[in-house]
């Protein structure tokens, strides 16, 4: 189920009333009200139409693109959010020792009645007391008397989710209206861990946050579509593979169709994206309502093929293969710190200068013939070339 | 079957059965010298190591933390090693210490900031440590380090202090705080509340490597941020980013190569920002300007 709120205004006029009106009414200095004013006036936001879906049985009904609070280290960046409609954000009493939670409180001050807040216990947790007092140092953080979605944090297998004393805890909490509704976290293992959600008889976790990507098997997808059949809210994260930062690939810009990809699923109700300052929030943001395309989908292939050549799994296996002792894996993790994601050219020198000379791509300056062969089809010959290039 | 596909029929066994061989289990792959710096029998008196050390490195780390690790990265993570120590006395009861390796001093110094519980205090350990429940968290030089004790209700701040003190004597570096952060040691400048941002200083992201802090000036409470290391270059760049996103912005000179920026922006309201030569600084969350050039002049001199 998918509506678009505030149907029947533009663009213009939705941000006038919506945004700066909120922003006016509850940011009060009067100089920035004013501010925001005339930002509105002279110059049309990007910022597009919130979307919603029901997060399953909760019946919560949130924006697609909900905010993952975790890397976000202003509450100005949330509040913005909030201001421009998105109602779901999501953090954890683990995240920065409880930092994160107290910065999504701070970004919430005022707002509270317009958003959804969901949190997670501490992964360790599993007693009653843990999972109390884990809420309890929760509510009063976020500045909250409850939390919508309290989810157990990192599960791994079906194990924590059939704990008695964890679900008395939160049967607990639940009664005492601290906490709406439960759910799960899980980034691995998350096949077990949907199915064991839906073949609960108690049917006891309404929620399921769930890695699911692009490059997620067939299996998770098969997951997913039964958990949300079954009425668990599903909440797309790691949507974007990590967000791995494309600067050197040119033109190709996947992190908005890896978004895509994920919402383009009618079993997932939303995705939280990290967000750490304007310009990542602009881009996931401008996703709600853009459906999936084929030059999306091309775009993600392009990406994939981009990446391929660079991609070393660091298994080791063709070192076997070099007569002189070559540390390939090592070599290869130093270029791809210096030109893959991280592009971190002191870090990669710093991890290549930890080798001998010997084991180092300036052995293979004068050899020959390069016998090592990797199993993945990477070009060990020319990496080792461009590992002595950048690096030596 | 042709002689080039038996041939992968064939090899495909040997050929992953020497891949798996040849992997090397990620939990000991970026040991390095991250090895030594674990105590290897015992962190407290009564409590010995639980298991194996491990290690994880930029590859390995979310395996451990998950997403948390990309909180990481920006701080030039390089490695991490953890164990299990358990109480001999208390049955279940456990102390997980975890030592990463960061970029720099002052990265080491950023993740512990990040972590730094403003209910906590210090304990005398590292360059800068901060107690607060079950948890420890201290940096030394290159390394942010994290102590939790879990399996017991009954935390003995001494036993977590000793096991710190024990960690530490192991780590290379010595008890000073990054000199970059010297800028900051000024009466305005409110203790406790320093933060160092690798990148998306403000959440912006055209502001990167700056530091933060809370300050006082004439009795009013304010924020201020540096950027480091900039050129006159780089912090004219910066400047005219900014400037183009405030609206009501005004320029004044301030003599001697100093120019001010005042202006209205859309996430802070009122911001005042001084850029002299290479050195760019801002004061925002201020309800009065009163003082408030004098101090960023202060910081930048």
């Amino acid at each position: 189920m998918e509506s678009s709120d505030k149907k029947g205004m533009n663009r213009r006029t939705f941000i006038k009333t919506g945004v700066v009106g909120t922003a006016a009414a509850l940011i009060a200095p009067p100089v920035l009200a004013e501010s925001l004013q005339k930002m509105a006036a002279s110059d049309p936001s990007p910022f597009p139409k919130p979307v919603y879906r029901i997060l399953g049985r909760t019946g919560l009904k949130i924006t697609v693109v909900s905010f993952g609070a975790m890397l976000t280290p202003e509450p100005e960046v949330i509040r913005v959010a909030i201001e421009q409609g998105v109602n779901y954000i999501d953090t954890a009493r683990k995240y920065m020792n409880g930092k994160n939670e107290e910065i999504v409180g701070k970004a919430i001050k005022g707002m509270r009645d317009k958003i959804f807040i969901a949190s997670k216990t501490l992964p360790e947790s599993k007693t009653k007391a843990e999972i109390i007092r884990d809420v309890e140092t929760s509510l009063k953080t976020l500045g909250t008397d409850h939390i919508d979605v309290i989810q157990l944090h990192s599960l791994t297998d079906k194990e924590r989710i059939f704990i008695p004393e964890t679900r008395e805890a939160l049967t607990l909490l639940k009664k005492q209206g601290k906490v709406r509704f439960c759910g799960v976290t899980t980034h691995k293992n998350e096949v077990e861990v949907l199915n064991a959600l839906v073949d609960d008889p108690d049917r006891f976790f309404d929620t399921c946050l769930v890695k699911f990507n692009f490059k997620s098997d067939k299996g998770v997808a098969a997951a997913v579509k039964r958990a949300a059949s079954s009425g668990i809210g599903i909440i797309a994260m790691k949507t974007q593979v990590g967000g791995y930062d494309t600067t050197g690939l040119g033109t190709i810009t996947p992190h908005q169709a890896a978004l895509k990809w994920a919402l383009q699923n009618p079993d997932v109700t939303a995705a939280i994206p990290g967000m750490r300052n304007m310009t990542e929030y602009k881009e996931d943001i401008a996703v709600m309502g853009i459906p999936f395309a084929y030059a999306d989908l091309r775009r993600l292939d392009r990406y994939a093929e981009a990446i391929a050549p660079y991609y070393c799994s660091f298994c080791g296996s063709c070192e076997a293969g070099c007569p002189r002792g070559v540390d390939i894996s090592t070599v290869n993790r130093a270029l791809m710190y210096a030109e893959g994601g991280y592009r971190d050219l002191s870090l990669a020198r710093a991890t290549y200068a930890e080798l001998p000379h010997r084991a180092t791509a300036a052995s293979c300056i004068d050899c020959e013939g390069c016998t090592a062969r990797c199993v993945n089809g990477l070009n060990i010959s020319a990496k080792m070339d461009r590992a002595h290039a950048v690096l030596a | 079957m042709s002689a080039k596909r038996f041939m992968m029929y064939s090899l495909k066994p040997v050929l992953l059965a020497l891949h798996l061989l040849l992997i090397v289990p990620s939990s000991s792959q970026a040991a390095g010298d991250m090895e030594k710096l674990l105590p290897p029998l015992s962190c407290s008196s009564g409590w010995k190591i639980e298991g194996k050390q491990l290690f994880y490195d930029r590859e390995t780390l979310s395996d451990r933390i998950n997403g948390e690790a990309e909180l990481y990265f920006p701080y030039g993570f390089d490695r991490m090693a953890a164990a299990r120590y358990a109480s001999e006395k208390i049955n279940g009861a456990g102390m997980d210490v975890e030592i990463y390796r960061m970029g720099s001093q002052l990265d080491a110094f950023g993740m512990y900031a990040n972590y730094r519980q403003k209910e906590g205090r210090p304990i005398g350990i590292g360059a800068e440590s901060n107690l607060s429940g079950s948890q420890l968290f201290i940096y030394q030089g290159h390394h942010f380090v994290h102590i939790q004790m879990t399996g017991t209700e009954a935390v003995v701040p001494e036993t977590l202090a000793e096991c710190a003190q024990t960690v530490v004597s192991r780590l290379p570096g010595n008890k000073s705080r990054p000199p970059e952060l010297s800028i900051l040691d000024r009466s305005e400048m409110v203790k406790g509340t320093e933060r160092y941002l690798p990148q998306s200083l403000l959440g912006y992201d055209f502001l990167n490597r700056g530091i933060m802090t809370d300050a006082v000036v004439e009795g009013a409470n304010l924020q201020i941020f540096l950027l480091l290391a900039s050129t006159a270059e780089s912090a004219s760049t910066v400047f005219e980013r900014f400037r183009s996103q405030l609206t009501q912005g005004k320029i004044e000179s301030g003599g001697k190569s100093a120019t001010f920026l005042e202006g209205i922006d859309s996430l802070y309201g009122p911001v005042i920002i001084l850029k002299q030569g290479g050195c760019l600084a801002g004061a925002l969350k201020f309800s009065g300007n009163k003082g408030v050039r004098a101090l960023l002049e202060s910081v930048c001199r």
